[in-house]
């Protein structure tokens, strides 16, 4: 009886040291051999996650330039022109300020993603592998951010868009149209 | 010759009592130089790489290959005065939509992030 008993705590032992999780990364579970293949093929993902760096930052260039563009050289004028004719364009204006405001969000959450990617550039990925993981880990989650702010960018665009077509329509039915 | 000399050492000590010192040592005014020019480009770099700057910066060494990606800012300005009328709306629907429809960007996809588009092996995604 104690033989078998030895036998099944031996064998449960055996198991945990073999099947045990070694780290695991914001709900993700790397085991050593999955750790070895990180560390094996890390140095290429490096070389794919600069190449990303450099394309994105041409995107967050023409993004940028774009969402000033609408700001101050579309919205910002027709808000004044709206207003010099003593018309109501206060929800157009509210949105004006959101976009702005908008702007300002994407820059931060570009400038936070870069970091992170930077990070996972530069580190020691044969010597670090985990915290390599973890640092594209956190890439992914403040890409996501980026993405998640130019949805909300382009949902902004698009409402200013309905609310002139509103404006338009009530100007055009009051007669204050000049 | 002796004069001369004597004359010589008493113009050296006039000079070391009435000049300010940046005009008696020039050594000393040339290391001041140094120091403050280089204290001034660290902070210059400093504020730089700190600013999002650096990221707008495509002059860069490494972004020689994307330069060309770089779209014109060939967007026509719409007046801020004058008369609204529905055929103004409609200019600048024109040049509105233009703009807006591009800022729908689809290149900020996850994918570009997945272990299978960085060559690692299939772990969380």
């Amino acid at each position: 009886m104690q033989k078998i008993l030895r036998a099944i705590v031996l064998s449960l032992g055996a198991v945990c040291v073999v099947a045990y999780p070694t780290y695991a990364i914001s709900g993700v579970v790397l085991t050593d051999s999955q750790i070895e293949l990180i560390r094996s093929t890390c140095q290429t993902a490096q070389v794919n996650l600069n190449t990303l760096h450099t394309n994105d930052a041409v995107l967050r260039v023409n993004l940028g330039e774009r969402y000033l563009n609408i700001a101050r050289r579309l919205m910002a004028p027709m808000n004044s022109r709206i207003a010099l004719n003593g018309l109501d364009g206060v929800a157009l204006a509210q949105t004006a300020v959101s976009y702005n405001e908008g702007y300002q969000s994407f820059s931060t959450a570009y400038a936070t993603y870069q970091t992170s990617l930077e990070t996972a550039i530069n580190i020691d990925c044969r010597a670090q592998p985990v915290e390599f993981y973890q640092a594209i880990e956190k890439a992914r989650a403040d890409r996501g951010d980026v993405a998640y702010v130019v949805e909300q960018m382009y949902t902004l665009g698009v409402q200013y868009r309905t609310q002139l077509d509103e404006f338009a329509k009530n100007i055009s039915a009051t007669g204050t149209q000049q | 010759m002796n004069d001369k000399h004597s004359i010589a050492a008493q113009l050296k000590d006039l000079d070391a009592e009435t000049l300010p010192w940046y005009r008696r040592n020039l050594v000393m005014l040339i290391i001041a130089a140094v120091v403050f020019a280089i204290a001034l480009t660290s902070l210059s770099l400093h504020l730089y790489s700190t600013s999002t700057a650096s990221q707008l910066d495509l002059s860069r060494p490494g972004y020689e290959s994307v330069r060309a990606a770089i779209e014109k800012n060939d967007i026509k300005d719409f007046s801020a005065t004058g008369v609204i009328t529905g055929e103004t709306i409609d200019q600048f629907d024109t040049l509105y939509d233009a703009q807006v429809t591009k800022t729908q960007s689809t290149q900020l996809s996850s994918d570009a992030l997945s272990d299978e588009a960085l060559g690692l092996p299939s772990i969380g995604n």
